[in-house]
């Protein structure tokens, strides 16, 4: 599945989304890092809720009506809990074959590649294909962009 | 066929408890009869049901040693160090086979078999002959307990033989209680074409004289008590088979093949009693012995986790309804409301009640520890338990097993010194270790103090250094120098015993009571001794809660600890020089929710200031606005990120709008903060 976070498309393996919701009442909780926005009542449990362009070093924007939480299944210290993660667009659901997964040049690219297990071209773009389970378990900021470095 | 099977572990393990515990009475008075009485019940009990579930090993240590309390209860000998010692040893053993299904798996385990067998059979053998004119003047006082006869009707199902019992064993045990007449009834069995030979159709009546009550032939059939229907009466008292008229009469009834019930028996008796007896007998009615209610029964523990959550989302939903209510002007359904309200209330209390155990449970355990451990060390060491009746969730006294173990192992092996080392030092010979447990408004207090040698803050704070773990010009407070023993990889043993001295030890113990949203403290004077302290929330689930304000976030307090509310000028706050009100006279530390949790809004012009309990004093906490009282439901936050602040708070709750209110953990945020104003002054 693929999804917008700010001005970068990424996409998700499926089987990690639990379901869409829309953007609902989110409690903040006080002393939580800047990317934990808060949590929400999802059906009588509480979920946490953490906010993707915090998380990947980009500006915060003002919620729009296309703005959405994915709930999202992670395996964290061999336990599966339930994320929501605050995206600026969902785009679709898409099949994609193995083979068009492309692993990611090492050098000279923009993003840090421990999180990304790939990049898979659509049409005429390459989205850059998300470890969802290594991406929300880690505690820091993810440098999507390698600033700094050269 | 597995459920039944772990169904007899389960029992097994408990009653080998309770023989434990038998045991470890008895070595202090060796002379009670009621405890020797509760060994060898539990004995006979795990005798009998073990070989009826293919634990032949174990049925064979019991049996002898059955034997041997036998000859204890009729005073032939006493409880002896040696038949403790034995009796010790086989108790372990029986957990072994229980654990491995009857098979010595362990390498040394055949030949401790073997050996204990043959001690017990030397033991039961020599006891044979012993002549109890030896120990005549301290010899076992058997209580005289009245006989009595009793009736019973033990009809199998057929199914009987499929779950691997077999009948015979239990009449024989009904012959073990005392002095017996059985009738076997073979006219439900069919016709050979018909006969079906997996079934059991035969079925018994059976008239007992004993001295035992009646729930010891009652246990004789716990193990098959779904498989069959069992009625136990006692119907006289003293031994009705003593009386010649009695038995032929029985017997004339067996053999005119009339049903032997108990209506025929009563009769007899009736008709015995109108012989022997005055008139005003005859009319006494035979007292059929009502089985006194059963004082407790055995549920699933899941079972009590749904009745939980139901109960849970039953309050929620309660919540939900009490805003429609206030919302709706009709009066008639605000009062229904309020009351469905208190009765929930007492639900609540009753089941999460139900799920409560008392800690005596695990005192037990933690006896034998002592005692083992202090003879393997040489050291003399008493363990006193205080506060058992103390009660606490199942699942918080299944998860503090392990870390009060290894905190006694701490104090044993590293605590209290050896005896020579104690008299040098002035101090009694024998050392103790007290562990005691208490209620201390909210929360359950577990304290595990010991006589020993204490632990020394410089030391620990040089071994630190060394293993790297701090800087060395490191200023610490003695309290913290104490509390680096948590630290991982952290062990002053000089040598590694079998015991402690890994370094494994007390972060795990301080993980453990973390995880139970508990605390855990160390006090310390050297050669004084040390005291550790765990502090524990008394629910998991539902807890009593004051529904507060600040803008428009909601939040609820910990009822238990609230003191009073008050109403205080913003302006006041405003302009205080020290994080001090004058409340009453008193001058009360404050903590200002807003500025603490940088909530964005302006605060109104009249705050509240609510007092509260934190470790024996009062903290005032500043909100906007007091909603009311709440029942909490709480909701567990995923510890996604350790240590970002999901600490100060106990969990989430739903709300009746289906908005989310945190649940404060009032005691780490003034921890926190007090934390915070002590880096502010240096």
């Amino acid at each position: 599945m693929s999804f917008k976070v700010g001005q970068e498309t990424f996409a998700a393996s499926v089987t990690h989304v639990h379901e869409i919701l829309e953007l609902t009442k989110i409690t903040k909780i006080p002393h939580a890092p800047a990317f934990m926005k808060g949590v929400t009542n999802l059906r009588g449990t509480v979920l946490p809720v953490v906010d993707t362009r915090i998380k990947f070093g980009f500006p915060t924007v003002e919620a729009t009506p296309d703005t959405c939480i994915i709930v999202l299944n992670i395996t964290v210290h061999d336990k599966s809990i339930l994320v929501g993660a605050l995206v600026d667009a969902v785009i679709e659901v898409f099949d994609a074959m193995a083979d068009d997964i492309k692993p990611l040049p090492s050098i000279g690219s923009k993003y840090n590649t421990e999180f990304i297990k790939g990049t898979i071209k659509v049409g005429d773009d390459f989205i850059l294909f998300l470890d969802i389970d290594k991406v929300f378990s880690t505690e820091e900021l993810i440098q999507v962009q390698d600033s700094g470095k050269d | 066929m597995d459920t039944i099977h772990d169904k007899f572990i389960e029992e097994a393990k408990e009653l080998l408890l309770d023989l434990e515990k038998a045991l470890l009475e008895l070595e202090q008075t060796p002379q009670d009869t009621k405890l020797i009485e509760q060994a060898f019940r539990a004995m006979h009990t795990l005798k009998g049901t073990s070989s009826m579930f293919g634990f032949v090993k174990v049925g064979n240590l019991t049996h002898d040693l059955e034997t041997v309390y036998e000859f204890i209860r009729n005073g032939k000998t006493t409880f002896t160090p040696e038949i403790q010692h034995v009796t010790f040893s086989s108790v372990d053993l029986i957990h072994e086979l229980l654990a491995t299904n009857d098979e010595l798996a362990a390498e040394d385990s055949p030949e401790r078999y073997k050996n204990l067998i043959e001690e017990i059979k030397k033991l039961a053998g020599t006891l044979e002959d012993n002549i109890p004119a030896a120990d005549q003047s301290s010899a076992v006082k058997i209580h005289e307990k009245t006989a009595q006869t009793y009736f019973i009707s033990f009809r199998p199902k057929e199914t009987l033989f499929s779950r691997g019992a077999n009948p015979l064993y239990l009449i024989d045990d009904l012959y073990a209680l005392g002095k017996c007449l059985v009738f076997p009834h073979f006219e439900n069995i069919p016709a050979l074409n018909l006969l079906e030979e997996h079934n059991c159709y035969l079925y018994w009546k059976a008239l007992l004289v004993t001295t035992q009550d009646i729930s010891a032939i009652k246990e004789i059939f716990i193990f098959v008590e779904d498989l069959c229907t069992l009625e136990v009466h006692a119907v006289a008292e003293g031994d009705l088979l003593a009386s010649g008229d009695f038995t032929k009469a029985i017997d004339d009834i067996f053999k005119n093949k009339s049903p032997i019930t108990l209506g025929a028996v009563t009769d007899s008796i009736r008709g015995e009693k109108t012989n022997a007896k005055g008139s005003d007998k005859t009319k006494k009615k035979v007292v059929v012995a009502k089985d006194n209610s059963i004082s407790s029964i055995r549920v699933p523990s899941d079972k009590l986790d749904g009745v939980i959550n139901i109960v849970s989302e039953l309050i929620t939903l309660q919540a939900r309804l009490t805003l429609i209510a206030e919302k709706n002007s009709d009066p008639s359904l605000v009062t229904v409301t309020e009351d469905f309200e208190k009765l929930l209330r007492q639900l609540r209390d009753t089941s999460l009640g139900m799920c409560l155990i008392p800690v005596e449970t695990l005192y037990t355990r933690f006896q034998r520890l002592v005692r083992d451990l202090s003879k393997d060390l040489h050291k003399d060491i008493k363990l006193i338990t205080e506060g058992g009746d103390t009660e606490l969730d199942k699942s918080i006294i299944e998860n503090l097993s392990d870390p009060i173990l290894h905190l006694l192992r701490n104090s044993i092996d590293h605590g209290i010194e050896d005896t020579a080392t104690r008299v040098a030092k002035g101090k009694s010979k024998q050392g103790f270790v007290r562990l005691k447990s208490f209620y201390a408004t909210g929360s359950v207090i577990i304290t595990i103090q010991d006589d020993g040698k204490g632990m020394d803050s410089a030391k620990i704070k040089a071994k630190a250094v060394e293993k790297g773990l701090i800087q060395p010009d490191a200023i610490l407070s003695d309290k913290e120098g104490l509390n680096l023993i948590f630290l991982p990889g952290f062990s002053t043993a000089e040598k590694v015993t079998e015991v402690s001295g890994r370094g494994v030890g007390m972060d795990v113990v301080r993980q453990k009571v973390e995880e139970l949203r508990g605390e855990i403290d160390i006090e310390s004077a050297v050669d004084k001794g040390t005291t550790i302290t765990v502090r524990l929330p008394l629910s998991l689930s539902i807890i009593d809660g004051l529904l507060i304000k600040i803008g428009d976030t909601s939040f609820v307090l910990p009822l238990a600890l609230v003191h009073k509310c008050y109403e205080i000028n913003h302006e006041k706050l405003a302009s205080a020089y020290s994080d001090l009100l004058i409340i009453e006279g008193e001058q009360i530390p404050y903590v200002n929710l807003r500025d603490e949790f940088a909530l964005s809004g302006e605060a109104p012009a009249i705050e509240q200031a609510i007092t509260m309990e934190y470790e024996g004093q009062k903290v005032a906490f500043i909100v906007d606005s007091i909603v009311g009282e709440y029942q909490a439901v709480l909701k567990p936050i995923t510890n996604l990120y350790k240590g970002h602040g999901h600490d100060i708070v106990f969990g989430a709750t739903i709300m009746g709008d289906g908005s989310i209110a945190l649940v404060l953990d009032t005691n780490r945020i003034v921890k926190q903060h007090s934390n915070k104003i002590l880096i502010k002054h240096y």
